[in-house]
């Protein structure tokens, strides 16, 4: 059986493997020792819904800074958890566009994270061969990414995509307030 | 051609009649997992088609000037014995029996010690809620089917790190189920609680077929401990 997205391409683009490009994004990677973790944390989350409105407003990413911001900052956990909470039913397409976008453009080293966000809005949309071909390329960034390993065993149990959408719903005002408060 | 033949014939009827003979004599149980559920199901009977009367077509009455005669008196007679009643016809032996039932495993939920504010390089003791041992009994067309299952544990810590398990962990002062975190931050923990077992059906215990996997979700905020000096 297939699926309208079954056969989407989330393989690289060009701009992946733009040195300018890398070292933007390179520039916005948070180090998890980082005397002002807080703040780039409160970055990177800020960044995420400043891209989704760009997104929702003009269909594309038109600031390559802001692209990178995001990419940048979803090195760390905590931006990363809580860009995994962040889509809605009215804002899924809007989501879907862009984290589709930004795993194509994910410079080496920062594709997991981009991935497994795909991966988790593939499951939910029911096309679980995408959602585990979106893993497989975080796999092969990060072997031994954390939510790479944990999504592969929650969508390997079967586990119904209204539950999953729902954990998330219910996990993202605590990662939200963790970040925020 | 004519030992071909008789070989083809042989082997027509022996499959479709063993495995009729199996189910026809005693019951089939089968024990499996399907969409994390535990399903039952019990069969008794030729397995087959269910029996069904030979339909034979009725000629429709021809009409005809002819009139029957009229008919002749019934003698009465007193009865002296009492009245045949109405016996239920006693199940044939070709008659088949199955039935199905549906289990659910226990579900799990996250916790954790300290609830407040953990520390970063503190352990963190987690546990959840559910049984090291699930069994039940169920009865399908008269067989006692008993089945048990056993949960391993998954737990992914948000952190990058994560623990292998067959121990639900408990509260303190148990620590079987501890984590440090290195950073404070806010943490999505998952557990995966991974159910195998098997079933036995009249003193013959087999595995159930498959597992059950159950997901849950908690979020775990880890604080620094800021220093305060005083004189």
């Amino acid at each position: 059986m297939t699926t309208d997205y079954e056969e989407l391409s989330i393989a690289s683009l060009p701009l992946a493997s733009d040195a300018r490009f890398i070292e933007l994004v390179k520039s916005f990677a948070v180090d998890p020792n980082a005397s002002e973790l807080s703040d780039k944390q409160r970055d990177g989350a800020t960044a995420v819904i400043d891209l989704a409105v760009e997104f929702e407003k003009f269909g594309v990413a038109s600031n390559p800074d802001l692209v990178a911001r995001v990419l940048g900052r979803l090195s760390d956990i905590q931006v990363r958890d809580f860009a995994l909470g962040t889509h809605t039913t009215e804002t899924f397409e809007t989501y879907w566009r862009m984290w589709h976008y930004l795993l194509q453009i994910a410079p080496i080293g920062y594709v997991a994270p981009v991935a497994t966000l795909f991966a988790t809005l593939a499951y939910e949309r029911g096309d679980t061969p995408l959602a585990y071909r979106s893993l497989e390329r975080a796999t092969v960034d990060a072997p031994i990414y954390s939510l790479t390993v944990l999504l592969r065993r929650v969508f390997g149990s079967g586990w119904p995509a209204a539950a999953f959408a729902a954990m998330r719903i219910e996990l993202h005002p605590k990662v939200t307030a963790g970040i925020f408060d | 051609m004519k030992r071909l033949l008789i070989l083809i014939l042989l082997i027509g009827f022996s499959i479709p009649t063993n495995a009729v003979a199996d189910c026809s004599t005693k019951a089939c149980v089968d024990v499996f997992t399907e969409n994390n559920q535990i399903i039952i199901t019990a069969r008794k009977g030729s397995g087959g088609a269910a029996t069904k009367k030979p339909v034979v077509a009725t000629p429709k009455p021809k009409p005809t000037l002819w009139f029957p005669p009229k008919p002749k008196p019934v003698p009465t007679v007193k009865r002296t014995y009492k009245p045949r009643t109405k016996v239920k016809k006693v199940a044939a032996q070709s008659i088949n029996l199955s039935d199905r039932i549906i289990k659910m495993v226990p579900t799990s939920t996250i916790a954790y010690q300290p609830e407040f504010e953990p520390l970063v390089h503190v352990p963190v003791i987690f546990w959840c809620d559910v049984p090291t041992f699930f069994q039940s009994q169920v009865t399908l067309i008269g067989e006692v089917i008993d089945f048990a299952l056993r949960p391993g544990f998954v737990w992914e810590f948000g952190d990058g790190t994560s623990l292998q398990t067959t121990n639900p962990g408990a509260p303190y002062p148990n620590q079987k189920i501890t984590h440090t975190y290195k950073q404070p931050g806010t943490y999505i923990v998952g557990l995966v609680a991974t159910w195998n077992g098997d079933f036995s059906h009249q003193g013959v215990t087999r595995a159930i077929s498959g597992t059950i996997k159950i997901p849950s979700f908690a979020v775990i905020t880890v604080v620094s401990a800021s220093s305060r000096f005083t004189k």
